[in-house]
């Protein structure tokens, strides 16, 4: 997956569908063999989802709901990958509310400021100020103020 | 430390209000956030970086035109004397913006001596890895904490890529300076030559897309670049080499456009508009071929034109105009 992105980095930065189908059809093949996908599995494919040329937010919605039904903790990893997918979808409303369902259900959470860049950057290129200062001040309440 | 870094990363984000604030009240607002921002020392890379994207951005024709007025020019080399100020290390794609910035503003040496201080700092981050593998490979991790707490890193950042080649290039063409295109061209073959590197599509694209667009020189200098990679095994993409095809044919160069499109890489046949381009590349180069060829020379390019259509498999255009004709004749026969 790794070699995938990179390549497409090089190339065009974003993964055609066809590019973006042989990591699922590794995942598949992992499950097929019994090897228990981790964390790591997980917040890849997630990443994957908003590296395609159109963000996939549904596939990226549901590896996350797997994610808890087979007991994978998501990570402040996790949280990233997802803000990534919804960022470039612009789907802001979306990510603040799974931001706040996480953080709320999974208290072991540590967010950084990194799961709001994706957001904030959506917001600003399209000049919703407001938004953006919602959105700073969200990020500062959860990852502390600046001094 | 660890408080600091969280400090660092915290302000960093704030540099998202200044682009939100310029990209909906306009440059003087980001600028005026931006001075805040300065006077209370919380600007740092990404903060420049997105002050040029609001002054070359906000100062050109909307969509990604690379041309920039005279106001947003001058922005952004304001903004780079204050980013050096700052003491601030740009990155290499600050200093790619800057080299259009130059080459637009009629300074292209200058671009050309940002170039060689990108090049300059490659070196010294050659050294620097070459020195830390010395001594990681020496077991002395007391040596290496040693070394990476006092060596300077920071210049990393502006590293020269194969892409500042292309994008030196791109700014030597935009200001008509065919020579100096000339001379980054070799340099950027020769270092490739020498790192083994055999340059691909990804840098033979917008070479080909800059070179293109220029006079008769730099056209020169973009037949010879698809020939190379045509000889090296690497045919060109098909996009580019169609541009190619077409500013030759404006030329009137219909023997090297043929032969571009006998060089450039295969298109694969669900990629409709490279062979409708083709077509109407074809059909032109049929008429100017009939038009304006001495009669002597007629044969030869018929025959070169032939083989197009065989490589691509398409009609002639006279077969193709006799066999449009078939179906409304029909009718009428019976």
């Amino acid at each position: 997956m790794i070699n995938m992105y990179s390549h497409s980095k090089q190339r065009h930065q974003f993964l055609t569908p066809a590019e973006a189908a042989p990591p699922w059809e590794i995942f598949g093949e992992m499950q097929n063999r019994g090897v228990e996908p981790d964390d790591v599995t997980y917040n890849s494919l997630i990443s994957l989802c908003s590296r395609t040329l159109k963000p996939d937010v549904v596939r990226a919605l549901s590896t996350l709901r797997e994610m808890s039904a087979v007991g994978v903790p998501p990570s402040d990893v996790t949280l990233c990958a997802l803000t990534q997918s919804l960022g470039r979808a612009n789907n802001i409303e979306l990510a603040r509310s799974q931001i706040k369902e996480l953080l709320a259900n999974q208290p072991h959470l540590r967010p950084t400021t990194s799961t709001w860049r994706p957001l904030l950057h959506a917001t600003a290129v399209s000049g919703d100020v407001e938004m953006t200062q919602t959105l700073f001040d969200e990020m500062k309440a959860a990852c502390g103020s600046v001094p | 430390m660890l408080f600091d870094s969280f400090k660092h990363r915290v302000s960093h984000a704030t540099n998202y209000l200044i682009l939100a604030h310029g990209y909906k009240h306009g440059y003087a607002a980001a600028e005026k956030r931006f001075a805040e921002a300065r006077s209370s020392a919380q600007v740092d890379m990404l903060t420049y970086t997105f002050m040029l994207e609001l002054a070359l951005g906000l100062h050109s024709r909307p969509g990604r035109s690379p041309l920039v007025n005279e106001t947003g020019r001058t922005l952004a080399l304001g903004l780079w004397d204050m980013m050096r100020e700052d003491g601030l290390t740009p990155s290499s794609q600050f200093c790619h913006r800057l080299f259009a910035v130059y080459a637009q503003h009629g300074r292209l040496e200058e671009a050309e001596a940002l170039f060689a201080s990108m090049q300059a700092a490659s070196q010294t981050m050659r050294r620097s890895g070459e020195d830390l593998a010395a001594r990681w490979a020496g077991g002395d991790l007391e040596s290496v904490r040693a070394f990476l707490a006092t060596a300077s890193l920071s210049g990393n950042s502006m590293c020269h890529t194969s892409h500042s080649y292309v994008r030196l290039i791109e700014a030597c063409v935009m200001a008509n300076q065919p020579q100096r295109a000339a001379l980054h061209l070799k340099a950027l073959q020769e270092e490739a030559q020498a790192k083994g590197i055999f340059l691909g599509h990804e840098l033979t694209t917008p070479l080909l897309l800059a070179l293109s667009r220029g006079g008769l020189e730099t056209l020169d200098l973009a037949l010879e670049l698809h020939q190379r990679s045509f000889e090296g095994g690497r045919p060109c993409a098909a996009a580019p080499s169609i541009q190619l095809c077409g500013a030759l044919l404006k030329q009137r160069r219909e023997h090297a456009a043929a032969t571009t499109l006998l060089q450039m890489a295969l298109p694969r046949r669900d990629q409709q508009w490279v062979y409708s381009k083709l077509e109407q590349r074809l059909a032109k180069l049929h008429e100017l071929t009939a038009s304006s060829q001495p009669p002597e020379r007629r044969p030869e390019l018929e025959a070169l034109l032939d083989t197009v259509c065989e490589r691509f498999e398409l009609q002639r255009p006279a077969e193709k105009a006799a066999a449009e004709q078939v179906p409304a004749a029909a009718p009428a026969a019976s």
